[in-house]
């Protein structure tokens, strides 16, 4: 597939299943809850292109499903998961939060596997080779003691890792403007950490960014952060209706939606043989997914 | 190798663990000169400077980074200053490391050292014994090394245990001769029992038959519970035996109950605070196999622990008024 396709297909990929997920909690087929990530494809896609979890570490937090999916193209993986099923990434232990790939870790708790990625980062740098660390999280991690502590751990010891913050304006429901004194990039700065920033409302010059920085990371064996300016479209979390995001932003990002833009750029035939297949995808998986077994043991 | 030393036993398998290709350690002020607050780590960074991390105070931070260390298959000792500070690693064990073994299957070769425990003035955030907090948590290991339970050999065992340890050290101890290593040593009876690696251990006189009446303990009271042992054999020829446990969480029960069902009398003594702790536990588990005889809990009061002498052995357990409670029961 060409370059535009797959990042097309990857990115509406993600963006159909957790809309199928969504689906399947409004119908009540799914329990426990999830934290979708439409809107939020680019970061994902973008990282999947230029990190590889057989070799790199990457680490997640709870809203990792574009991730997921990103780096596996396991969509029976996720939907199993969310069922319980051993076809699951966890085999049905973790559920939508705690989800293992080769390298690729994720975990509930905000900003926690930001310490913990600092960690592989070390273990990376004595392997004397160009793998790194890659951690993404969001702006509410940003509050985090344990996640300021990083920072400065990753500096002074000069570690190869890639600090992502996916900046979707919103911690739960609060305001980033309002939880966060100060700008990001002069925290960032002051732990002498070089500091990039793009709004993710076009797919190419975020990717090329992002693959100076890896690059950057992978030759000179030290951190570096990308703050991305993004948009969630679904809630904080299945029961959220977004009441405290106003029209106005959702329409800046409604017209801004790379996904939308790439879609226009591609032959409407391309756009429907992905779609569809994408839609043969969905249904195959949850098949499987159905029909894995759940290997939980008996109660006694 | 065993030494006669608390802190040399620790000390000496630190080194030697270091000395292998995987094993690292992290922590605050543990390269020389300074070699850690109680230099437990004293000259380990002129051999493998490399070895040791040391970090900038942020327990949460680096605690969670050798959590990472661990994840990536390294194997990854980290020494908190004081077991005080426990309370800021707890997210990165509980949350993480110990959710890691269970979603990821991954084998986490993780100890988290400490010291814990007063009597020596640091007041009420430099004394406390705060394990409990760690106990009965799935994928977490509580280890307490004593005089009788050699450091040393339980911290290599630890490392090896593939899931979290929380490794419970003794302020009091770091000073203290092991228990092998004393005079009267040959006068004791020592079985083991249970785990191979963590066994419970009974202390008893040779070729006396004790009263039925046994003391539970752990770490930094094993040894003022085996002075008091000898004092009261010694001065009132009562002989009583004791049970050392080193492996607190996951804690050997079913042992534990057949080594003491046929007793009249159990104290458990622990330096933390009861209720609610190590004693409470052990008793529940106990009556709930079937003993059905009279017990006790000694611990610190449910009072913070002051600075002052007075306040503090006003808290923590006194001796001489288990020496008291012993005489009255056995007379």
């Amino acid at each position: 597939m060409e370059f535009l396709e797959r990042i097309y297909f990857k990115s509406l990929l993600i963006r159909q299943v957790e809309d199928t997920l969504e689906n399947l909690f409004t119908k009540g087929a799914l329990r426990g809850t999830v934290h979708g990530c439409i809107g939020q494809e680019g970061v994902p896609v973008i990282l999947s292109e230029l990190i590889d979890v057989k070799i790199d570490y990457l680490c997640g937090g709870h809203r990792s499903h574009g991730l997921a999916l990103a780096v596996s193209n396991n969509v029976p993986g996720l939907i199993g998961e969310l069922m319980g099923k051993e076809c699951g990434y966890a085999h049905g232990k973790g559920g939508s939060q705690h989800i293992l790939i080769n390298n690729f870790f994720t975990n509930g708790l905000t900003g926690g596997m930001v310490p913990v990625a600092t960690g592989l980062a070390f273990v990376q740098k004595l392997k004397k080779d160009k793998s790194i660390s890659v951690v993404n999280f969001g702006d509410g991690a940003m509050n985090e003691g344990y996640v300021m502590e990083s920072f400065n751990l990753a500096s002074i010891k000069n570690l190869p890792i890639l600090f992502i913050l996916e900046n979707n304006g919103y911690a739960m429901s609060s305001s980033v403007n309002e939880m966060s004194a100060g700008s990001f990039k002069n925290r960032i700065e002051s732990f002498d950490i070089p500091f990039h920033q793009v709004k993710l409302v076009d797919f190419l010059p975020a990717y090329q960014l992002t693959e100076k920085i890896v690059n950057y990371v992978r030759d000179s064996r030290s951190p570096a952060f990308i703050e991305f300016i993004t948009h969630r479209f679904s809630g904080h979390s299945k029961s959220d209706k977004r009441e405290y995001i106003s029209r106005e932003i959702d329409e800046f990002w409604l017209i801004n939606d790379y996904l939308k833009k790439i879609e226009s750029e591609l032959s409407e035939n391309k756009v429907s043989e992905i779609k569809n297949s994408i839609a043969q995808i969905i249904t195959m998986s949850m098949k499987m997914a159905e029909e894995s077994i759940c290997s939980a043991p008996e109660i006694y | 190798m065993e030494y006669a030393s608390y802190i040399q036993s620790l000390r000496s398998s630190l080194a030697e663990l270091l000395n292998q290709e995987d094993v690292f350690l992290i922590g605050e002020d543990i390269h020389e000169p300074y070699g850690g607050a109680f230099k437990v780590t004293k000259g380990l960074s002129d051999t493998n400077p490399n070895k040791l991390i040391s970090t900038p105070m942020s327990e949460q931070g680096f605690t969670g980074f050798g959590v990472g260390m661990a994840l990536g298959g390294l194997k990854t000792i980290v020494e908190i200053m004081f077991g005080d500070f426990v309370t800021l690693s707890l997210d990165q064990i509980l949350n993480h490391a110990s959710k890691f073994c269970w979603g990821f299957d991954k084998k986490m070769h993780l100890v988290v050292r400490t010291p814990m425990g007063g009597y020596r003035g640091y007041g009420a955030t430099h004394s406390q014994s705060l394990e409990k907090i760690y106990f009965g948590l799935p994928n977490i290991h509580v280890i307490a090394p004593s005089i009788v339970d050699d450091p040393g050999i339980l911290l290599s065992k630890s490392l090896m245990v593939g899931k979290p340890v929380l490794f419970i050290e003794n302020k009091l101890d770091y000073t203290r001769k092991m228990f092998k290593f004393s005079k009267d040593y040959n006068c004791y009876n020592i079985e083991k029992r249970g785990d191979d690696s963590f066994p419970l251990t009974s202390i008893s006189f040779k070729g006396e038959k004790s009263e039925p009446l046994t003391i539970i303990t752990y770490g930094g009271m094993v040894a003022p519970s085996i002075d008091l042992q000898y004092k009261l054999y010694v001065n009132d020829e009562i002989a009583i035996r004791i049970i050392c446990v080193c492996s607190l969480s996951p804690l050997d029960f079913d042992n534990l109950f057949v080594m003491v069902k046929d007793d009249n009398f159990i104290i458990t003594i622990e330096e933390g605070h009861i209720p609610s702790g190590f004693g409470d536990s052990v008793l529940s588990q106990l009556f709930q196999r079937g003993f059905n005889k009279k017990a006790l809990t000694i611990g610190a009061k449910n009072e913070v622990i002051g600075a002052a002498e007075a306040y503090e052995n006003w808290v923590l357990p006194d001796f001489a008024i288990i020496e008291n409670l012993i005489k009255e029961r056995t007379s």
